[in-house]
């Protein structure tokens, strides 16, 4: 049996469901069989017939209808996006399928968003305007777009960047943008250098303003050493009333101190090899002894404790091994030379000073000033002085003005 | 002739050849065409006469030029 259950041509294309009424149906089928049309589905209901045929063969059909006298109404249109829309009724859908499609490629040649990245100090707005410059807004065409160029061109545009980048994507123009860092507000201010700590001016040498000092001068923390010349003017002209900044030198001695201690005796802790075990359990936070010692049997002693527990991925058996191990330990004071131990201090307080000692600075002096003992705590204590030669103006800003107000006032 | 070369009948002579499986499907092969057709009789014409079906809510799925599928209850088929 070669005849198939579907009808010919399958689904794909779409059906159509028919009523046909007239006394020739016998005669219409017979000829649709000569004429190769592929009827199917038929069903009889009263005197109509209702078939199945494919969009095309409806066409071929028409002509068989008029020759049997039968009437035809369709029911029904299924199946096929093709028949829909070759459809007579569908013709607006396809126009506007067609549409759509071009108005969407139409339109993702623009750019639409603009995002901005990356800036603090530097507005949104300020970058627009300058993109706006290049006729770059929303809306602009991406053929229009030279991303390389215009990073290169933002970057000349806005000194207070440093780097930008600029990436299309889709109708997303992404601009990165990194700062250039900024130096600190108020140094640009500054004419006068001030001694950064106490000293005793040993050279003056001044490249711009005025020396305030004199080498051999004592000076304080925050006093003035060199300030900034005045505005040298024409006869007849207004003082501007401007300086301009003091630069130079101020060589001196600084002195640091430092006081430490060291103790006159060290405590030593030896292992006499006598060692003790003990093993117990910890279930759910409670130690249960196993076997071994109970208590320690030592005064002095270290403690090994390891503990072993079962565990595999995540999951945690409840119970906890614990080995102790107990070495017991002999502790034994050694008295330390008296010599040793000032050396000792002494190390240490020069280490303390070297926290505080500048990079620049040269070592022109190092001096032991004092020496204590304190055998009743069993320590001994070197009171350090180094003498150290460095410049030390420094530029005058708000932040060491609080310290030398009273000088500078 | 047909046994002494030991052919098909329907074949040699174009006898119609009727298949029915249960009460549900009626195949025939070999049909000159459709005379009459409704719910309950259909009437197709074949070699020397008609076969006639009889039944409920008949339909043919398919029909082509010598073949013919219906489907529905059969209850009679009648050759005249």
């Amino acid at each position: 049996m070669a005849i198939s259950i579907l009808p010919q041509g399958g689904f794909l294309p779409g059906y159509l469901l028919i009523e046909i009424k007239g006394r020739g149906i016998a005669r219409l089928m017979n000829l649709t069989v000569r004429e190769g049309i592929s009827l199917g589905n038929l069903r009889s209901q009263g005197d109509t017939v209702t078939v199945r045929v494919s969009p095309r063969d409806f066409k071929r059909l028409r002509p068989l209808l008029r020759i049997t006298g039968c009437s035809v109404h369709i029911l029904e249109k299924k199946g096929g996006l093709l028949l829909s829309l070759a459809g007579r009724n569908r013709k607006s859908l396809l126009i506007g399928l067609i549409l759509f499609c071009g108005l969407l490629y139409y339109l993702a040649s623009f750019v639409w968003i603009i995002d901005i990245t990356g800036n603090e100090a530097v507005g949104n707005g300020e970058i627009m305007t300058a993109l706006g410059k290049y006729g770059v807004t929303v809306g602009v065409p991406k053929k229009q777009l030279d991303p390389p160029w215009l990073e290169k061109a933002l970057l000349l545009d806005i000194e207070e960047l440093s780097w930008v980048g600029v990436r299309l994507r889709g109708v997303y123009l992404e601009i990165q943008v990194v700062e250039r860092l900024r130096e600190p507000a108020g140094l640009g201010e500054t004419f006068d250098l001030v001694a950064a700590k106490d000293g005793l001016v040993v050279d003056v040498l001044v490249l711009a303003g005025e020396a305030a000092v004199e080498a051999g001068e004592t000076v304080r923390k925050g006093q003035l050493l060199i300030s900034g010349s005045p505005v040298v003017t024409m006869p007849g002209e207004p003082d501007p009333g401007e300086r301009d900044r003091a630069r130079g030198m101020v060589e001196a001695l600084v002195w640091y101190e430092a006081f430490s201690q060291a103790p006159l005796f060290v405590i030593q802790k030896t292992k006499t090899g006598s060692v003790s075990h003990s093993y117990s359990c910890i279930v759910k936070d409670k130690n249960h002894h196993l076997w071994g010692n109970r208590s320690v049997p030592y005064r002095n002693y270290e403690l090994e404790k390891i503990r072993y527990v079962l565990a595999w991925r995540n999951l945690r058996f409840p119970v906890e091994i614990v080995s102790s191990r107990f070495s017991e330990l002999e502790i034994s004071t050694k008295t330390v030379p008296p010599a040793d131990a000032l050396q000792e201090a002494r190390r240490r307080a020069l280490l303390e000073i070297n926290e505080q000692f500048p990079r620049g600075g040269i070592t022109v002096n190092k001096r032991y000033v004092d020496d204590y003992y304190f055998p009743e705590m069993g320590t001994v204590g070197a009171r350090v002085m180094i003498e150290t030669l460095e410049d030390i103006a420094i530029p005058f800003n708000l932040n060491n003005a609080e310290l030398g107000s009273d000088v500078l006032s | 002739m047909a046994d002494f070369f030991e052919l098909p009948r329907e074949l040699l002579f174009n006898l119609p050849r009727v298949t029915l499986v249960g009460n549900v499907h009626f195949y025939l092969e070999n049909y000159g065409g459709i005379i009459e057709y409704n719910e309950e009789t259909v009437r197709l014409k074949v070699k020397e006469g008609e076969i006639v079906i009889r039944g409920e809510n008949l339909s043919i799925k398919n029909f082509y030029t010598d073949e013919i599928f219906i489907e529905g209850k059969i209850k009679l088929v009648e050759y005249r």
